[in-house]
């Protein structure tokens, strides 16, 4: 007898699909939004309204603060700046030599 | 530490027969070449043992990651933490009202998308025009 194995989904399609799980937090948030968890303290009410815009800002902030430390601790490397230019110009010839435009 | 006296390196020869135990094949010969050794290379580049930055990036990159805490600490504050304090506290009055926390980020991410799609459709009009 020949079983079939458990699992019978693709892991990419299983990726795909764990996006499914946005519509019912999106409903939740929504139904929230028009007093779902009005019976709960106030607090609880407000900050899960507020809770995906904290989220956003936090990432925001975060990125920020990377992105700033990380031009900050880069190192100088002029050797390696003159040797890009170079690439970038002999890359530049030989696209357009082959009927690419910028 | 030393081995108890009763250790044995080697089994007992009457629970493990040699006959059953030992390998098939013969040990292997040595090999009659030398052995291969090769000549090191030399050191590619002469690199600065110091890493030095730039002031001006420094400066930005200072700049940008206070802002960010900065603002980080800020909302939480007033997002998270002052509906927990008193509601005859003096900060409720100092501090703008709590409906501008859901706002706030709102309008920043409608100007965030607004920026990138300018930013898109100049790019192709620009090439359009170019062309």
């Amino acid at each position: 007898q020949n079983f079939r194995p458990t699992r019978t989904t693709h892991h990419n399609s299983m990726a795909i699909h764990s996006l499914l799980l946005a519509f019912p937090i999106a409903g939740l948030y929504v139904a929230a939004c028009f007093g779902l968890f009005s019976d709960l303290p106030p607090p609880a009410n407000e900050l899960i309204i507020l809770l995906p815009w904290f989220m956003l800002v936090t990432f925001g902030c975060y990125s920020l603060t990377r992105i700033g430390i990380g031009l900050a601790t880069f190192p100088e490397c002029p050797n390696a700046a003159q040797d890009l230019q170079e690439d970038l110009k002999r890359a530049k010839q030989s696209l357009e030599s082959r009927g690419f435009t910028f | 530490p030393k081995p108890p006296r009763g250790y044995r390196t080697s089994p007992p020869r009457h629970l493990y027969p040699p006959a059953l135990y030992e390998p098939a094949v013969s040990p292997r010969q040595p090999c009659p070449l030398p052995p291969r050794r090769f000549r090191p290379l030399p050191r590619p580049t002469v690199r600065p043992l110091f890493l030095m930055a730039n002031a001006l990036d420094v400066a930005v990159g200072a700049a940008l990651a206070s802002s960010g805490v900065l603002i980080f600490v800020a909302y939480t504050f007033w997002a998270v933490v002052l509906p927990f304090v008193p509601k005859e506290s003096w900060l409720h009055g100092v501090l703008p009202p709590r409906k501008w926390a859901l706002y706030l980020p709102m309008i920043a991410l409608a100007g965030g998308v607004a920026l990138i799609a300018a930013f898109i459709v100049g790019m192709t009009r620009k090439k359009a025009a170019k062309k």
